[in-house]
């Protein structure tokens, strides 16, 4: 049995009086990919963000490794081995490539507060590495506020993977995507989470994404889970199609 | 000590009201064009003078129609300020509308010495009294005392104002707009508004709420051409203290700062100045986003237009810079006395210039206040060399420690805030030094300064003094230099950047920036101490706002995009600025329009240009 | 005699600073008729749909809308005479009511048909109905996007520009969205789609115009890109 990575027990929050997440539990376990889907306004981001030391739970605990990390900073969580990607992507867009991930590396290695030395100087094999891993070697060179938004994603990926996370948090990973490029990412996240034993826990809304790669699913609708399992049976849930997946749609009549 | 009775309690709380409004006139104005076309304003100030100086020139042509004279001089020059607004909306401001906000707001300080020195030639130096108003000329009794009816009109004009404005915004479809526009122009645009237009109609109404406040002056103070950065800076104060873009707040802000100038002049004359600040920066450090205000997301000040990737000096950049300073040092071998002292001096700026664009370019936080620690640094080596007898070599060192000590308070308050409001909060930070400064008499000597600080030998000759300021300058360059492609450089580029992302990549982002905040402090203050050696004397305007502009102008005019910008900046400025003083009579116009024609020709500085000329230039050499 | 498009776009070219974006863009869109954007991200389209609302600088070629000559208007014009643009991130005015959003975009109509009031949008959005006097920003993302679509309507526009209405939207909003688009086309409104949603482009377009790095690739109905599977392995990297 794989080891659970993240915990999220009772988890609430309410925003002027509206209860946006009313009581979510999850598990995450190690090299899982579980998708967090739901409509909009379900409360996904809410959860995520408390989940990312964004914001603070009004109630229930959050763990990571069984260590509680409710309410703590995103830095103190990234020091637990929490990496994140964001739905609006951010890379250090004054950098270029490789230096993103060197800034990255010398933040793992506890060296941001030397004011001397060139930061160019250090880590720069092991960013190659990390590049490697993304398919973003060839681009290292590259200015970051020039990359094509696809390859953004792409070193966002790799930001996270320098620090060696334990969890993943993917926000709407494929958000802004083309179809295929998004199948690319996730499968990419998807397999380095397996190899590398990485929890993953994702929002998305792209579908294919979701049940090409997620282990598992979680259904979030007005603040609570709907439905929680495998792929096929969430697509089968006449609930979760009700509120969320649709009939699907059908092709145009005109001709 | 006075005693406090129920009548002077509330004469001086009437007082209160009474400035109260006509601040508000000056900062509602503020607060609606900065909500629209988010440019922060210098040149409001200004429209109050105009306003104040055109009142008085309508009433005496109108003197012989009476009250209809008076009250339509008073119209007629809030109206004519309206059109200089449009004027210098459609001519100057329409122009930057894709610059980063930093651009526009030089264009107004541009304005501002231009107005500055064209209301000298028309108006005189003199201040000049203007007519009471008539049908309120009289008196009323409050208890034992009198109290002028025309502050009683005053304190009505305020809410008036306020419940005219709110109607506005709410009822027409005018206000509709504005405050559609103040959230996304471009969307308005795409609606089919006519943008142009609707910017043009704010500034009018702006411009012409600060000439109507300056002209309703005229029975009150006499006019003089000290009036615009005063108010400008107050006006300030309260839009940042009631939340910007929030009017009510603004009235509340105004009230609150009236009454605590009407009661700090009766209680604690010595330091009025400070207490205005002083509760700016505690609301603000209380409230953030102000007394109304909300959370700022959209009050960003870009510092950086688009984001350039820093690189190491090429060997050909380092071969020229070493040849610089072996032209430099070599000066005492050809130059005179007058062009050593002048080049001291330009390094000195070049310095000051370079640790505001660390803050600044590097860490993305644009500082209004940064000549408090240049004023401190010079304070601190003045006070070490005259007051303590310290040697050289120690004052020098208290300069750095002095202004990096104040850097870390300072920076403690200003980096929880970020935008429009870290730099509203570093000038409140400043003018609390510059008041200090300024009413600390005993240790300052206040307006008159410190004289006679004059280096000892070796470095009292120019030429001494020349490399000593070299050796330090170019020390001093190079650190900075160094730490910006350090990895510390790097996390406060990476902060700028993307904050969020930073903090869970394990940055500590309000830390990275706090250390920033005191490291460029510490070396304005380097340039300040070597600034009060080089003048003899030390002075509170070290500290005050121009000088604070001064330096936002040298890192501009540079170029933010580069390490080298702020050098070339603070030589092209400082230069420039040297021969005007000398030579031309309306130099303040002629730095106005000169900052003019730089923001409008050539944004993005001069290494800016340089680099693109560079740039062509490779390309057709590679072309052909 | 053939009616002149609704919307022709000859040979466009877009710079960023020193990038140029689009090559020569052409295409066009005829009386109601829906035109879909089809392409990888940095393709175009949303640069493409910016330059014809005059949002950016068209560098050169030509822009039409109903025969008249559109390039380099400003924006505001390009709006007043009938063009909409319903933009990627929504950008609705959150502090301003659903009802005051609607009212920002207002304009009368310049043609035969019946103007758009907010009853009747109301009728084609029921969401929005229900919301009026609520501050905008309270919506949810699906309702926020019929606001958009809703807003340029009240402009009575003959064409509207539509970038990327599905992005972040669960899929049953996406089904709806469908449905009042359709509902558009029935009242015979124009309209070029960008969208990544090739399910939702099936549903609606008429044709197709494949972007690949600012160049077009393709052009033909958008029945035959949904038979061509190499057209779309090419274009899209979709099987």
């Amino acid at each position: 049995m794989s080891t659970k990575v993240l915990e999220v027990e009772g988890l609430r929050k309410r925003f002027h009086g509206v209860e946006a997440v009313r009581g979510v539990d999850l598990t995450v376990c190690a090299g899982e990919a579980v998708a967090l889907i739901g409509p909009n306004g379900a409360g996904k981001t809410t959860c995520f963000n408390m989940i990312g030391g964004q914001l603070r739970p009004d109630a229930g605990r959050v763990r990571i490794k069984g260590e509680d990390v409710t309410g703590m900073s995103p830095r103190l969580l990234w020091q637990r081995g929490v990496g994140r990607t964001f739905q609006i992507t951010a890379a250090f867009a004054s950098m270029t490539v490789r230096e993103n991930v060197q800034l990255a590396l010398h933040a793992k290695a506890k060296r941001l507060n030397h004011v001397f030395g060139r930061m160019t100087a250090n880590f720069g094999d092991e960013a190659d590495a990390v590049l490697d891993r993304v398919g973003m070697r060839a681009e290292a060179q590259r200015p970051c506020a020039f990359l094509a938004y696809g390859d953004l994603k792409r070193i966002e990926l790799a930001i996270a993977l320098a620090a060696a996370p334990k969890l993943l948090l993917m926000d709407e990973p494929t958000a802004g995507m083309a179809p295929g490029e998004r199948v690319q990412l996730m499968a990419l996240a998807a397999s380095l989470a397996k190899r590398e034993g990485i929890a993953v826990l994702f929002t998305e809304h792209d579908m294919d994404v979701v049940f090409a790669h997620a282990d598992r699913i979680i259904v979030l609708d007005r603040g609570s889970i709907l439905a929680e399992g495998q792929p096929d049976k969430i697509k089968a849930d006449p609930a979760v199609r009700a509120v969320y997946l649709g009939a699907g749609l059908a092709p145009t009549a005109s001709a | 000590m006075t005693v406090l009775t129920p009548d002077i309690i509330l004469i001086q709380a009437l007082n209160g009201l009474a400035s109260a409004s006509s601040l508000f006139l000056v900062a509602s104005g503020l607060s609606i064009i900065f909500g629209v076309t988010r440019v922060v304003n210098f040149a409001h100030g200004s429209f109050y003078m105009l306003g104040a100086y055109l009142g008085w020139s309508l009433t005496r042509h109108l003197a012989s129609f009476g009250a209809f004279g008076f009250w339509g001089s008073v119209l007629g020059a809030a109206l004519i300020v309206g059109g200089i607004g449009i004027l210098v909306e459609m001519l100057v401001l329409r122009r930057l509308r894709r610059a980063p906000e930093l651009y526009p707001l030089l264009a107004t300080f541009g304005v501002v010495l231009i107005v500055q020195d064209a209301a000298l030639a028309i108006w005189g130096p003199e201040d000049l009294l203007g007519p009471r108003a008539p049908g309120l000329t009289g008196f009323v009794s409050i208890f034992a005392s009198r109290f002028p009816v025309y502050e009683l009109f005053l304190i009505a004009v305020g809410p008036l104002l306020l419940g005219g404005l709110w109607l506005l915004f709410r009822r027409t479809r005018f206000g509709l707009l504005v405050r559609a526009a103040t959230q996304d122009r471009e969307m308005v645009a795409a609606l089919g508004v006519d943008e142009r237009r609707l910017f043009s109609n704010v500034f009018f109404l702006g411009a012409a709420l600060a000439g109507l406040g300056g002209a309703l002056q005229l029975p009150r103070e006499a006019v003089n051409l000290n009036m615009d950065v005063s108010v400008v800076v107050e006006a300030f104060v309260v839009v940042v203290v009631g939340g910007l873009g929030s009017l009510v707040g603004a009235y509340v802000a105004a009230v609150l700062i009236g009454i605590i100038q009407a009661f700090g002049i009766l209680f604690l004359p010595k330091v009025t100045l400070v207490l205005v600040f002083l509760v700016m920066g505690i609301v603000l450090a209380v409230r953030p986003f102000g007394l109304f205000g909300r959370s700022a997301a959209s009050e960003g000040l870009r510092t950086v237009a688009q984001e350039s990737v820093l690189r190491p000096l090429s060997t050909s950049s380092r071969i020229l810079f070493a040849l610089c300073v072996l032209l430099i040092g070599a000066m005492p071998l050809f130059a005179g006395g007058y062009a050593m002292g002048i080049v001291a001096e330009l390094l000195i700026l070049a310095v000051f210039a370079a640790s505001l664009h660390f803050l600044m370019g590097l860490g993305g936080m644009a500082s209004f206040g940064h000549a408090a620690f240049f004023g401190i640094g010079a304070y601190g080596a003045a006070l070490a060399l005259t007051a303590l007898q310290w040697p050289i070599a120690a004052c020098l060192l208290a300069a750095p420690l002095g202004a990096g000590l104040a850097g870390i308070f300072a920076g403690w308050l200003c980096v929880r805030l970020s935008g429009v409001y870290l730099a509203m909060l570093s000038l409140a930070v400043a003018q609390i030094a510059w008041a200090t400064s300024f009413q600390w008499v005993e240790v300052t000597g206040g307006d008159n300064g410190i004289l006679g600080v004059w280096p000892p030998p070796p470095f009292a000759s120019r030429s001494g003094f020349l490399l000593l300021t070299l050796v330090l300058t170019a020390a001093a360059l190079a650190s900075l230099r160094i730490a910006a492609f350090s990895p510390f450089g790097y996390a406060l580029r990476a902060a700028r950047d993307a904050p969020r992302r930073a903090e869970a990549s394990g940055i500590h982002v309000r830390a990275t920036q706090w250390a920033a905040f005191a490291i460029a402090a510490a070396f304005a203050g380097v340039a300040g101490g070597l600034y009060a050696l080089a003048k003899g004397s030390v002075f509170p305007t070290y500290l005050a706002i121009s000088k604070s502009v001064d330096a936002l102008i040298m890192v501009l005019l540079g170029g933010i995009g580069s390490l080298t910008g702020p050098i070339i900046g603070a030589f092209a400025f400082g230069g420039l600025e040297a021969e005007l003083m000398a030579s031309a009579p309306f130099w303040r116009a002629i730095l106005g329009v000169v900052i003019l024609a730089l923001v409008i020709v050539a944004p993005s500085g001069i290494t800016g240009v340089l680099g693109r000329q560079i740039g062509k230039r490779q390309k057709s050499a590679a072309s052909a | 005699m053939t009616q002149a498009p609704v919307l022709s776009v000859e040979a466009l070219d877009v710079h960023y600073g020193r990038a140029k974006i689009l090559h020569g863009i052409s295409f066009e869109a005829k009386a109601g008729e829906i035109v879909a954007l089809a392409g990888r991200n940095g393709a175009g389209k949303s640069t493409t749909l910016k330059a014809i609302m005059g949002l950016v600088p068209a560098w050169a070629g030509r822009i039409a809308f109903e025969g008249q000559d559109i390039t380099g208007l400003d924006t505001y014009r390009i709006a007043r005479m009938g063009v909409g643009f319903v933009p990627e991130d929504r950008r609705i005015f959150t502090d301003l009511t659903v009802a005051e959003n609607l009212a920002v975009g207002a304009r009368p109509a310049k043609d035969e048909r019946k103007a758009w009031s907010v009853e009747r949008l109301v009728a084609v959005f029921p969401n929005l109905g229900r919301s009026l006097h609520r501050s905008a920003g309270h919506l949810s993302g699906g309702e926020q996007q019929m606001l958009t679509i809703a807003r340029t309507l009240m402009g009575n526009p003959r064409l509207i520009l539509i970038d990327e209405p599905s992005e972040g939207l669960a899929p049953v909003i996406v089904e709806e969205m469908a449905q009042a688009l359709l509902a558009l086309k029935r009242d015979k409104l124009t309209m070029v789609v960008s969208e990544q949603n090739l399910n939702l482009l099936a549903a609606i377009a008429d044709s197709a115009v494949l972007l690949e790095r600012g160049l077009v690739r393709h052009v033909g109905p958008m029945s035959e890109l949904m038979s061509d599977e190499s057209l779309r392995v090419r274009y899209l990297a979709l099987p």
